[in-house]
């Protein structure tokens, strides 16, 4: 069976997406109903979020989880 | 809803009461240390002294609360974190800092339970003793008693619960047992998985 490496390095569009839609920080937090230190740590790649919160951040900008976290390396569409 | 902002707010006055009265309870354990004539007397001696037992009475009440209840223990972890709102990172960050602080306490305490039975002496023997002409003896030991038994009352006292004054070692003991055990136990509640 192959074996998945047990350290991913996971990096996120998440600051792009919202500059995109001209929201703020604040604005995005309260629209997934976190903190801005959140927003702001998951965008600085300092804190990878709950899978829930990741489902929570792709149902705001109707996109798929895997279009707004990707894995370092790994082609981006 | 109402309720819920009751309970908060008598969460939060008793906080901020064991907070601000805690130098107010240092200074009155200090004092009591000292010598009796630079204590202060009279009421302000009493009303200290109540506060010291108001102060412990709500800590103890402010502990169980915190151990039966999680939404309190919750706010309770983000205050102590210093964080002003609560989230999911939030509960991360403190998981992180608990078990950070968990595993340094076990380790302050395992190492205060073996200084506090260590026993090191070094003796003087007599050199019509001494073999070799080597009058000094060095003797390492673990010495573990539960009880004190410094304590002895004067005659006519019939109770005095200083007779069974824990050692310092058995208190130490029982802090680590408690960590070990309430960690053990938690641990194996959250990670028990339904059965497939």
């Amino acid at each position: 069976m192959p074996r998945v490496e047990n350290k991913l390095t996971i990096l996120n569009r998440l600051q792009d997406l919202r500059n995109v839609r001209g929201l703020t920080q604040e604005q995005l937090a309260q629209a997934v109903d976190v903190t801005r230190a959140t927003i702001l740590a998951i965008e600085k790649g300092g804190y990878n979020p709950s899978l829930e919160l990741a489902f929570r951040l792709a149902k705001f900008f109707k996109i798929g989880v895997q279009d707004i976290f990707y894995e370092k390396g790994a082609r981006r569409e | 809803m109402k309720k819920e902002l009751v309970v908060n707010k008598a969460i939060r006055f008793v906080q901020n009461y064991l907070v601000g009265a805690f130098p107010i309870v240092a200074a009155c354990m200090v004092w009591s240390s000292w010598p009796s004539d630079t204590a202060p007397s009279g009421i302000v001696w009493e009303l200290l002294s109540y506060n010291l037992m108001l102060w412990f009475s709500m800590l103890i009440i402010f502990l169980s609360v915190l151990v039966i209840f999680p939404d309190a223990r919750k706010k309770t972890l983000t205050r102590l974190a210093n964080l002003k709102e609560a989230d999911e990172r939030e509960e991360y960050l403190t998981g992180k800092a608990a078990s950070s602080a968990y595993l340094s306490t076990l380790s302050l305490v395992i190492f205060l339970l073996f200084i506090s039975i260590l026993n090191v002496s070094v003796t003087t023997i007599p050199r019509e003793q001494a073999p070799d002409g080597k009058n000094r003896t060095l003797s390492i030991g673990l010495d573990l008693s539960l009880f004190d038994n410094k304590q002895t009352n004067p005659p006519g006292t019939l109770f005095d619960t200083k007779r069974w004054q824990v050692s310092q070692a058995a208190l130490l003991l029982v802090v680590l047992v408690w960590q070990l055990v309430s960690f053990n136990l938690k641990a194996r509640k959250e990670f028990d998985l339904p059965a497939a």
